[in-house]
C-alpha cells in the first residue's frame, strides 16, 4: 500500500464558510505486504484519519492512495452491532458485509464463540453482554477475517486485563500470518513489542518513520521535555480505587471508555456498586458502579479509604431545562423540563446537591465532569483534567498547552448554556463552584 | 451491477434481521405489524362511516388504501436517518451508501408481505378472487420501484440537509391526504381529479382497488410508465450516491 502526499480536511460545520480541520497534511507512507507497522502520536494527531484512508473508507483531499491489491479491514470495537439482536445473528451479519456467503457466516460463528470465550451467550441479546463481552465479540467478529491489511484502532485499549491479555496475544498470532497489520496505539510498549518499524504522527504529519524502539524513545523523548511538571505527577502516589459515579445517561460509561484509553489505566465496569477493592493498584483499576445511586456508597468510600478518589459524571440539570426548548438560546422552563424528564430531574438535582456538599469536604480527592463539556470540542481539555486528577501520567505538548489554558479562560469567560439557564443553575447548584473543580487540574 | 452481489445480500439480510430487532423491543412483537394497518383503518371507518355516511363497503376501500399506502410511508419514513445512523458502519467498510435505504426498504417490505398475507384473504372472502388479481404482482413491482426511488432520494437528501428529515415527515403526511387512502378522488371534479393524480401514490391506490375491489385490470399504460421512470431515476440515483460518496461519508462523520 502506498500513500502519496495524502491531504484530508474536515469541515467544521455543515454551512458553507465555516472553517475546518486539516486533519493529515502531507502524509507519504508505505507500507508492504506482511509489515507490521506502528502508528503513534497523540491525541487529534491524525492516526484515526490515516486509519481510514487506509481502509478506503475517505479519500484525500489531496495526494495519492493506492491499495495495490490488498483488501483493508478495519477493526474497530464500535463495529455497528445491534444490540437487539444475538451475538450469533451479528457475528452472521458481519460475516456478510465482509463478503461471505449465509453459509460461510454462520459456519465461523462456533469458532467465534470459542475464541472470544463467549460460548453459548452467543445466542443471548447483545444489549445484555457486561461491556468485556461486547469488546471481545467485536474483536474476534473482526480478527477471524484474516484480511490483507489489518488496521486496528486502539482495540486493546478496553477490557479486563485478562482480555487484554488474550487479545495481545491474537495479535501475536495474527501477526505470525502473512497479513499486514497497522496498529494504532498510545501503548509504547506493545506497539514496540509487535511492531518492527513505527510511525509517528502529529498534527497529521509524519514526524518520524523507522524502527519502533528508535520511534518510541524519540516519542517518549519529546513528551518528556514538552513539560516537566508531568514528571513531578508520575511521582505522585496513585489512587488505590477510582469509584466513577453518574447521573442516567450522564456519559459515565464514556468517561470509563476514555479513562481506557490511558495505557497505564484498565477499566473494568460493571453495572452496579461493588465493593471497593482497597488492593487495587492502577495496573488494575476498577471502576465500580455508574448510577447516581452508587454516590453515597462511593462518598463512604472516600472516608474509609485514604487512597481512593471518586470521579463524579454530572448531566447538568441546565441541560434538561435548555433540551426543552430546542433551540440554543432558548431554555425552555423549569415546568417542561419537569414534564419531559420527570423524576430523574429530581434526581440530577439531589446527586448535584450531594457532590457538591462532597466537594467541600473532600474536595482533593472528588472531580466533577460535565456532559456537555465532556460531549464537546473541550473533550481534550476534560481529559486532561480527569487523568491529571488520577495522577495518570500525561503528555503536554506545547501546543495541548496553548489550548489547555485557552480553555480553561474560556471556561471562566463563558458558559456553554444560555444565559437563563446558567442563572437558574447557579441559584440552584453552584456551578461556578463546580466549574472551578473542573479545570482545577487542568 | 452497480451495487455488488454481497451488498444486496447484506441489505436484504439486514433487513430481516431490523424486523427481528423491531419485534424483540416491543411486548407485542410481530403483532404490531397487523395491528398498525387494522388501527388506521379502524380510526378511518369510525370516522367516515358514521360521522359522513360511507357505505358498508368502505371498510374494504380502505384496508386496501392504507395497506399499500403504509408499505410506502414506513418505507420512506424509516430511511430519513438510514445514513446517519449508520455512522460506525460507514466510518469502518467501504460501503455503497445506496445500501443503506435499501435496508429500510427491505425491512417495511417484509411486513408488508405478511400484512398482504394477512389482508388479502380478508378482500378476497369478501369480494372473491379473479384473474385480474395477477395484475396485483405488477403493482407491488411499480409500487416497489416507486418506494426504492423515493427512498434513496431521501435518505441521500436528510444526510446532505440533516433539516430535511422534518421536512420529509410533513411531506409524507401531506401526501397521505393528497392520495385518497379514505376519499374517492373520482368523486371530485375533473379538475381537482388531475391535480389529485399527478401523485403516483393516489393512481397507484386507484390501481390495487380497481384489480382488488372491481376485479378490472389497472391503466397498463400509466403502471408501465411510472415502473420506466423510477427505473430511470434509480440509475441516476445510483449514480448520484457514487459521484457523492465521500461527500456523504464526510458529512456522516460531521
Amino acid at each position: 500500500m502506498r500513500l502519496h502526499n495524502v491531504a484530508v480536511r474536515y469541515r467544521d460545520r455543515p454551512r458553507r464558510g465555516a472553517g475546518g480541520v486539516k486533519a493529515l497534511d502531507g502524509v507519504t507512507v508505505q507500507i508492504g505486504r506482511g509489515e507490521k507497522v506502528g502508528l503513534i502520536g497523540p491525541n487529534g494527531a491524525g492516526k484515526s484519519t490515516l486509519m481510514r484512508v487506509m481502509a478506503g473508507v475517505l479519500r484525500p483531499d489531496a495526494g495519492r492512495c493506492d491499495l495495490e491489491g490488498m483488501s483493508a479491514t478495519l477493526l474497530s470495537l464500535n463495529a455497528g452491532f445491534d444490540p437487539e439482536l444475538s451475538g450469533r445473528r451479528n457475528i452472521v451479519t458481519h460475516g456478510i458485509l465482509m463478503g461471505l456467503s449465509k453459509r460461510q457466516a454462520e459456519a465461523r460463528v462456533a469458532a467465534v464463540a470459542a475464541a472470544s470465550g463467549i460460548g453459548d451467550a452467543m445466542e443471548r441479546r447483545v444489549s445484555t453482554y457486561s461491556n468485556g463481552m461486547r469488546a471481545r465479540l467485536c474483536f474476534w467478529a473482526a480478527i477471524d477475517l484474516k484480511p490483507d491489511l489489518m488496521l486496528v484502532d486502539e482495540v486493546l485499549a478496553v477490557g479486563d486485563s485478562a482480555f487484554r491479555e488474550r487479545s495481545r496475544q491474537a495479535m501475536v498470532d495474527l501477526m505470525q500470518g502473512a497479513g499486514a497489520v497497522v496498529l494504532a496505539s498510545h501503548n509504547l510498549r506493545f506497539v514496540t513489542d509487535l511492531c518492527e518499524r513505527s510511525i509517528w504522527l502529529e498534527d497529521g504529519k509524519v514526524r518520524l518513520d523507522g524502527a519502533s524502539a528508535e520511534v518510541a524513545a524519540a516519542y517518549e523523548a519529546s513528551n518528556a521535555s514538552a513539560d516537566a511538571s508531568d514528571a513531578k505527577a508520575d511521582e505522585r502516589p496513585a489512587p488505590t480505587a477510582v469509584f466513577l459515579c453518574g447521573v442516567p445517561a450522564g456519559g459515565a460509561t464514556t468517561v470509563a471508555q476514555l479513562l481506557g484509553t490511558h495505557p497505564r489505566a484498565v477499566v473494568s465496569m460493571e453495572r452496579g456498586a461493588g465493593p471497593l477493592n482497597a488492593d487495587a493498584k492502577f495496573e488494575d483499576v476498577s471502576v465500580l458502579g455508574h448510577e447516581v445511586a452508587d454516590l453515597p456508597q462511593a462518598l463512604a468510600a472516600l472516608e474509609a479509604e485514604p487512597n481512593a478518589k471518586v470521579v463524579f459524571v454530572l448531566r447538568d440539570p441546565a441541560f434538561a431545562v435548555w433540551a426543552c426548548a430546542g433551540a440554543p438560546g432558548t431554555p425552555g422552563t423549569r415546568e417542561e423540563a419537569e414534564s419531559m424528564f420527570g423524576e430523574h430531574l429530581a434526581a440530577w438535582e439531589s446527586a448535584v446537591a450531594a457532590a457538591m456538599d462532597a466537594t467541600s469536604t473532600l474536595g482533593p480527592r472528588f472531580l466533577v465532569l460535565s456532559q456537555d463539556r465532556l460531549f464537546s470540542r473541550q473533550r481534550p481539555v476534560v481529559l486532561a483534567a480527569l487523568f491529571r486528577f488520577l495522577d495518570l501520567p500525561i503528555t503536554v505538548n506545547k501546543e495541548a498547552k496553548a489550548l489547555l489554558a485557552e480553555a480553561a479562560g474560556q471556561a471562566r469567560a463563558e458558559r456553554r448554556v444560555p444565559p437563563r439557564a446558567r442563572k437558574w443553575i447557579e441559584r440552584r447548584a453552584n456551578m461556578g463552584r463546580y466549574a472551578r473543580l473542573l479545570y482545577r487540574a487542568a | 451491477m452497480l451495487i455488488a452481489l454481497r451488498y444486496w445480500r447484506y441489505a436484504l439480510y439486514r433487513g430481516y434481521l431490523n424486523l427481528i430487532s423491531e419485534a424483540a423491543r416491543h411486548y407485542l412483537g410481530w403483532l404490531w405489524w397487523l395491528f398498525e394497518p387494522l388501527a388506521m383503518t379502524a380510526v378511518f371507518y369510525v370516522v367516515f362511516r358514521y360521522l359522513r355516511g360511507a357505505d358498508e363497503g368502505f371498510v374494504y376501500f380502505l384496508i386496501v388504501g392504507v395497506t399499500a399506502w403504509l408499505w410506502f410511508s414506513n418505507a420512506v419514513g424509516g430511511t430519513t436517518q438510514s445514513l446517519l445512523g449508520a455512522r460506525n458502519l460507514v466510518l469502518q467498510v467501504k460501503l455503497p451508501k445506496l445500501m443503506f435505504p435499501i435496508v429500510n426498504v427491505a425491512a417495511a417490505s417484509y411486513k408488508q408481505a405478511f400484512v398482504f398475507a394477512m389482508l388479502l384473504p380478508v378482500v378476497a372472502v369478501a369480494h372473491g378472487i379473479d384473474w385480474p388479481w395477477l395484475w396485483l404482482a405488477l403493482l407491488i413491482a411499480v409500487e416497489l420501484a416507486l418506494i426504492v426511488a423515493v427512498a434513496g432520494t431521501v435518505a441521500f437528501l436528510c444526510a446532505a440537509v440533516p433539516d430535511l428529515r422534518f421536512v420529509v415527515t410533513s411531506l409524507l403526511q401531506l401526501t397521505m391526504f393528497c392520495s385518497g387512502i379514505f376519499f374517492d378522488i373520482d368523486d371530485y371534479p375533473a379538475e381537482a381529479q388531475r391535480w389529485f393524480y399527478l401523485n403516483p401514490m393516489a393512481m397507484l391506490l386507484k390501481q390495487y382497488r380497481l384489480v382488488l375491489l372491481e376485479g378490472s385490470a389497472p391503466d397498463l399504460g400509466w403502471c408501465l410508465a411510472v415502473a420506466a421512470a423510477c427505473a430511470v431515476w434509480i440509475v441516476l440515483l445510483m449514480w448520484c450516491y457514487r459521484r457523492f460518496d465521500q461527500f456523504l461519508t464526510r458529512r456522516i462523520i460531521a
